[in-house]
C-alpha cells in the first residue's frame, strides 16, 4: 500500500510535535524514521496508525484519504516498544485476538483460527509458545508474539515502534535481521521508529531524519550517511569532529610521523586499541582542539604510535555545509 | 495489600544481629496484646452475647418481622448503592489513570472527600437538602417526593459515604496498566465494548473485586449517616446497624448481638475475601 503523508501537524499544548510534514511511502519499501527522543518520529507513526488525530493535514492509504478513519479499520499492524501483549491471555489467544474480535460476518470460524495462529507461530518460530502466558517469555521472543499479532490481522502496513528498543544487544541484532528477511518474504510496507542510527542504516530501504518535529532529510542509508543535507544529519549518523569550517568523521584522517605539506601536527592523548580498529584521541598543536581519529590497528602498529607521540595528520573528506556552522 | 516478598537470607540474619532479641519480643507482644484486646476480645464477645440464649433465641430473634425487614432493608440498599459506586468507580478511575483533561486534580480531591467528612455531617447536609425544611424541600413536598425518612435518603447517605471505595482502589491498578494494551487492541480491529471486556476488565477484576468487596461492607455497616436520614422508623427505615442499636437501647441485649453477628459475620468473611483478593491482585 502506497502512503502519504501530507502537510501534517500535531501539537500537544504548546509543544509542537509534528510541523507541517510531508512524506511519501512507497509498496513494499521498508522505512526507518530516525531521529533523537522528542523529535516527532513517534508521533508520524501514531498519526499513519490513527492512535493521534493530526491537528491539520492528510494522510493517504493508496488514493483513500484515511485521515479519520479507526485505526481498525486501517488494515494496518502496530506493534510497541514493550510488546504490550495482553498479560492475562496465552500466547495462542494474543495471536487470534484480532480475528476473533471481527463482527460475525467476516469472523473465521474456530479451526480456521486455530490453523491462521499457527501457521503465525511457526513463522516467528514459536509454535511451542501456544498455551504460555506472556510473562513466561524472554523479551525477545515476546515481541516476535507481538509480531505474529500484528500480523493476524492481514494488515497491509506494518508499523513498529522502537521494536527492538526494550532488547538487549545481541538479541536486538538478530531480531533486526530476522525482521528485514520476514519484511522480504511476506512482502509488506514496513514503517519503523527508531532512535539507533545503526539499526537504521543497516535494516532501512530508506531512512527519514526527524528532528524537532521536522523531517531533515530522506533518503537511502548511502545517501544520507554520505550526503547528509544539513549540519544535524551528519552529526546524528555518526560520530564527527569539528575541522576549521567543516566536519570530518573520525576514520576520515590520514596519519603520519613526519610533517610536510599540509599536513597539522598533534599530540596524541590517548591510545585505544579494543575491538577491530584503534581509537586516537589528539590535541591539535594549534588549535588545542581535542580530535578523535580512528585507524587499522595494523597502521597504528606499523607507524609506531604510542600515547604521547607526536603525529601528523589530514582530513580525507572534509564535510562543509553553505552557510551553518555548529 | 501485597504480600511482603521475603527478604534475602543474608539481610535477615543482619538484621536479626542489630537488635537484641527481647526488643523484637517486646514489639510483637505489644502488637499482639493490642490487637487481642482491640479486635479480637470484641468480635468474640460479639458471638458470645448472640448465642447466650442459645441457638433457639438466636434464631428466633433473627426471624422477628422487624429483624428480617431491616435486613431486607440493608440488602436493598447495597443492591442499589454498590452497583452504582462500581460504575462510577469504574468510570472515575479510568478517566483519572488514562486521560488528562481539566479538573483532574479536582475530581481527585472530591473522591477522597467523603473519607474525610464525618458520616453525621454528610447524614445532616443530606437533611438540609432534601428535608422539609431543606433547600429543596418545598420543590419535593410539591410533587409528593419524600427522599428524608425514606429508601432514597438512607441509599443517598450510603452512598456518599461509600462513593471512593472502588474508585481509590483501581486508579492505581488502572495507572499501572498504561493505555497500551488498549491501544493494541484498537489497532487490532476492536470496538469499545470488546476492548472493555477483553482487555481492560480482565486485566483490573481483582481490583475491582477488592474495591466492591471494600464497599459493600462499610455500605452494610454505615450507621452516623444513615442514623441521621432515616428517621429511625421501626421496620420501615431502620437498616441491621441501625436496628442493632434500638434494640440495645431496649436492653434486648441478646437479640442487638444477634443481630450484630450478622455483621460480625459479614467483617470476617470480607476479611478472607479481602486477603484471597489482595493476593490476586498483587500476583497479577
Amino acid at each position: 500500500m502506497n502512503i502519504r503523508v501530507s502537510g501534517v501537524t500535531k501539537k500537544f499544548g504548546s509543544f509542537s510535535a509534528l510541523e507541517n510534514i510531508s512524506l511519501d511511502i512507497s509498496s513494499g519499501e521498508l522505512i526507518a524514521l530516525l531521529g533523537p527522543s522528542g523529535s516527532g518520529k513517534t508521533t508520524l507513526l501514531r498519526v499513519i496508525a490513527g492512535l493521534e488525530h493530526p491537528d491539520s493535514g492528510t494522510v493517504w492509504f493508496n488514493d483513500e484519504d484515511a485521515t479519520l478513519k479507526a485505526p481498525g479499520e486501517r488494515r494496518v499492524g502496530f506493534v510497541f516498544q514493550h510488546y504490550a501483549l495482553f498479560k492475562h491471555m496465552t500466547v495462542f489467544e494474543n495471536v487470534a485476538f484480532g480475528l476473533r474480535v471481527r463482527p460475525r460476518a467476516t469472523r473465521p470460524s474456530n479451526g480456521e483460527i486455530e490453523r491462521r495462529v499457527h501457521e503465525l507461530l511457526r513463522l516467528v518460530q514459536l509454535d511451542w509458545s501456544a498455551e504460555r502466558y506472556p510473562n513466561q517469555l524472554s523479551g525477545g521472543q515476546r515481541q516476535r508474539i507481538a509480531l505474529a499479532r500484528a500480523l493476524a490481522v492481514e494488515p497491509e502496513v506494518l508499523l513498529l515502534d522502537e521494536p527492538f528498543g526494550a532488547l538487549d544487544a545481541k538479541v536486538r541484532e538478530e531480531l533486526r535481521r530476522w525482521l528485514r528477511k520476514l519484511h522480504d518474504e511476506i512482502g509488506l510496507t514496513s514503517i519503523f521508529v527508531t532512535h539507533d542510527q545503526e539499526e537504521a542504516l543497516e535494516i532501512a530501504s530508506r531512512v527519514v531524519v526527524f528532528n524537532q518535529g521536522r523531517i531533515e532529510q530522506a533518503g537511502t542509508p548511502e545517501e544520507v550517511y554520505d550526503a547528509p543535507a544539513t549540519p544535524f544529519v551528519y552529526h546524528f549518523l555518526g560520530r564527527s569532529n569539528s575541522y576549521g569550517d567543516g566536519f570530518v568523521r573520525p576514520h576520515e584522517f590520514e596519519v603520519f610521523t613526519q610533517p610536510g605539506g599540509d599536513l597539522r601536527p598533534g599530540v596524541l592523548k590517548h591510545l585505544r586499541l579494543v575491538g577491530a580498529v584503534a581509537r586516537l584521541e589528539v590535541v591539535s598543536t594549534e588549535s588545542k582542539d581535542l580530535l578523535e581519529i580512528e585507524l587499522p590497528k595494523a597502521q597504528v602498529s606499523a607507524l609506531g604510535l604510542r600515547e604521547g607521540s607526536t603525529i601528523y595528520y589530514k582530513p580525507q573528506r572534509l564535510e562543509q555545509f553553505a552557510g551553518v556552522g555548529i | 495489600m501485597r504480600p511482603a516478598l521475603p527478604l534475602p537470607r543474608q539481610a535477615v540474619r543482619r538484621r536479626a544481629k542489630g537488635q537484641s532479641a527481647w526488643v523484637r519480643l517486646t514489639l510483637i507482644g505489644l502488637a499482639l496484646a493490642f490487637a487481642a484486646l482491640l479486635l479480637v476480645l470484641p468480635l468474640v464477645t460479639v458471638f458470645i452475647e448472640a448465642f447466650r440464649g442459645g441457638l433457639g433465641k438466636y434464631i428466633s430473634s433473627l426471624s422477628e418481622r422487624d429483624a428480617l425487614r431491616a435486613i431486607g432493608l440493608t440488602l436493598t440498599v447495597i443492591s442499589i448503592v454498590v452497583p452504582l459506586n462500581t460504575l462510577f468507580g469504574i468510570a472515575a478511575a479510568w478517566a483519572i489513570a488514562k486521560y488528562k483533561f481539566p479538573g483532574r486534580s479536582l475530581l481527585i480531591s472530591l473522591i477522597e472527600l467523603p473519607l474525610a467528612v464525618s458520616p453525621v455531617i454528610s447524614g445532616l447536609v443530606f437533611v438540609l437538602l432534601f428535608g422539609r425544611q431543606g433547600f429543596l424541600g418545598p420543590w419535593l413536598a410539591d410533587h409528593d417526593l419524600k427522599i428524608i425518612f425514606a429508601l432514597p435518603g438512607i441509599v443517598l447517605a450510603t452512598a456518599f459515604v461509600t462513593f471512593s471505595y472502588v474508585a481509590r482502589e483501581l486508579t492505581p491498578v488502572m495507572q499501572a496498566q498504561g493505555q497500551e494494551e488498549e491501544e493494541a487492541a484498537l489497532t487490532l480491529g476492536a470496538n469499545g465494548l470488546q476492548i472493555f471486556w477483553r482487555v481492560t476488565l480482565p486485566g483490573i477484576k481483582w481490583g475491582l473485586l477488592y474495591g466492591i468487596i471494600m464497599c459493600n461492607a462499610r455500605a452494610m455497616g454505615e450507621f452516623g449517616a444513615v442514623a441521621v436520614v432515616s428517621g429511625h422508623i421501626r421496620g420501615l427505615t431502620t437498616t441491621v446497624p441501625l436496628y442493632v442499636e434500638m434494640l440495645y437501647n431496649e436492653y434486648n441485649t441478646v437479640a442487638a448481638f444477634a443481630s450484630s453477628s450478622l455483621l460480625a459475620l459479614l467483617a470476617l468473611v470480607t476479611l478472607v475475601l479481602k486477603s484471597v483478593l489482595g493476593r490476586k491482585k498483587g500476583a497479577l
